[in-house]
């Protein structure tokens, strides 16, 4: 497995290389330019994936005071051990506003929890964060490859919440988001090792792991065969 | 007692000759398969008891096996031998190791469950258009993991001839997705053994041991630990198969 990392790895940073590398980061750098000049006080909406990992460092670059907004999925849907690992992400970045938040639906509910993040986080948190604390604009890692949804909904111009998105990834292909990782040796969660070489690297996602509303985005034959250690892990609490 | 129940329960025990044993017969002992076709697997690795388990049962019922209920738990009501797999027991656990895969890479293939309208009954549905893009004829693409191994090893202790016969007599395949060539078991060897290393070998555990028998562990994580291994209450914290591990004396064989 290792030796598969390391021959990917080698692949990107050739990537890295290329012109068209150098002006997909170009372009995400005069997004990022310009909705910094247009909007007073935005944030960053990082989940700890490899897209938002470098959306961050990017931004980072520009205002490292940013607020990175990290949502908490709780134990039961994202092991603590990843989790810690995200928190060691923003940490290497040097990401100091940091703003973790959660609900307790995802404990009393447990794996259960379905669309929690739609009714409390979309509808709840993040117009409070518009209306009281006056955030303006949210930096987001979408990227339109991703999915045929996503691409109409950027080329649209459409916002899923009230706070106006931007989204500085656009245009950037996976081979982008790997090679600028390894280029600048940014940190990211251990699981992309698991399922890169499995998956392939274009395909492996990190999403919550085991929560139903993320079954569409991945295979449950592959997340236990890979995540067996963390596949029971909701069940620590009962032991003794 | 249910119908259901009593029919099945007085099935497998109107034929209990074969699993007449005693604890005297317990042997360690290793088996290895060869196979002709990459085993499918779903967790990584292929857990022994079970395995046996699930051979009981289909040598009991014959092809009564595929008509048990999936719900249906018929365990408490039998007795002796019926109940328990041919394997010596420790502790909490079997003595029969997980599946030590050789070559053991993991790779990753898609299998394709497709709506055929030629052996589908649909009813008066027949002349309406199908959606097979979502719903109950929705054409599936799942992405399988399998590993080419070669051979597939387990160490056993338990009841050398019976467990022989069985695996000579209904194993075919082993692993998941064997209806479609998976797995397919080329040649079964036994080889008996001075040594039991069904439950550690060389300080490694080899199979998922509760670490409430363990003196000294590497790292534990919940895992089930007995059959039925997909059920909840089977889970414990456990030292995983590969971890270095020593077990409590009065565990030690």
């Amino acid at each position: 497995m290792k030796l598969e990392v390391e021959k990917a790895k080698r692949l990107f940073i050739l990537w890295a290389e290329t012109e068209r590398f150098e002006q997909k980061v170009a372009e995400a750098k005069q997004i990022i330019e310009s909705a910094l000049a247009r909007y007073n006080k935005p944030y960053v909406a990082f989940s700890g994936g490899k897209d938002s990992t470098v959306m961050l460092h990017l931004v980072l670059q520009y205002k490292p005071d940013v607020m990175v907004f990290l949502w908490d999925y709780g134990k039961y849907l994202l092991p603590r051990k990843i989790f810690k690992e995200i928190l060691n992400i923003a940490d290497t970045l040097k990401a100091h506003n940091l703003r973790i938040e959660t609900t307790n639906a995802y404990l009393l509910l447990k794996d259960k929890a379905h669309n929690i993040k739609g009714s409390v986080l979309l509808e709840h948190i993040i117009p409070s964060l518009k209306n009281i604390e006056g955030y303006d604009c949210v930096f987001v890692g979408l990227r339109e490859e991703e999915s045929l949804k996503r691409r109409r909904r950027m080329h649209a111009q459409k916002n899923i919440t009230c706070i106006p998105e931007v989204w500085p990834l656009a245009t950037w292909r996976w081979l982008d988001i790997w090679a600028y990782i390894f280029k600048h040796n940014l940190p990211y969660i251990s699981i992309y090792n698991l399922y890169g070489p499995l998956v392939g690297w274009d395909k492996a996602r990190f999403v919550s792991f085991f929560d139903h509303d993320f079954d569409h985005l991945g295979a449950s034959n592959v997340d236990s065969f890979l995540m067996w250690k963390f596949k029971h892990e909701d069940r620590r609490d009962n032991t003794k | 007692m249910t119908s259901d129940v009593q029919y099945f329960v007085r099935k497998i025990t109107q034929n209990r000759e074969w699993l007449n044993y005693n604890r005297q017969d317990y042997r360690p002992f290793q088996i290895k398969f060869v196979l002709g076709a990459p085993i499918a697997l779903t967790v990584p690795w292929v857990n022994f008891d079970g395995l046996l388990g699930h051979l009981m049962l289909l040598h009991s019922l014959g092809r009564d096996y595929f008509l048990l209920p999936a719900k249906l738990n018929i365990r408490p009501y039998l007795r002796g031998h019926a109940r328990y797999v041919p394997l010596k027991r420790t502790g909490k656990v079997t003595h029969a190791s997980v599946s030590i895969l050789e070559p053991n890479v993991a790779k990753l293939t898609t299998l394709y469950k497709r709506f055929e309208a030629d052996t589908t009954r649909l009813g008066r549905y027949r002349t309406r258009k199908i959606r097979l893009g979502s719903g109950y004829y929705r054409l599936h693409a799942l992405q399988t993991p399998y590993v080419a191994a070669k051979t597939v090893t387990f160490y056993v202790n338990g009841v050398f001839d019976l467990i022989r016969d069985l695996i000579k007599s209904h194993v075919f395949a082993l692993g998941n997705e064997i209806r479609v060539g998976f797995g397919v078991v080329r040649n079964v060897e036994f080889t008996l053994l001075s040594e039991d290393w069904s439950l550690v070998k060389d300080g490694k555990a080899m199979r998922p041991i509760p670490v409430e028998m363990c003196e000294e562990y590497e790292m534990a994580t919940m895992l089930a630990y007995k059959a039925p291994y997909w059920h909840p209450d089977s889970v414990e914290l456990c030292v995983p198969p590969g971890a270095k591990c020593k077990l409590k004396k009065c565990y030690e064989t």
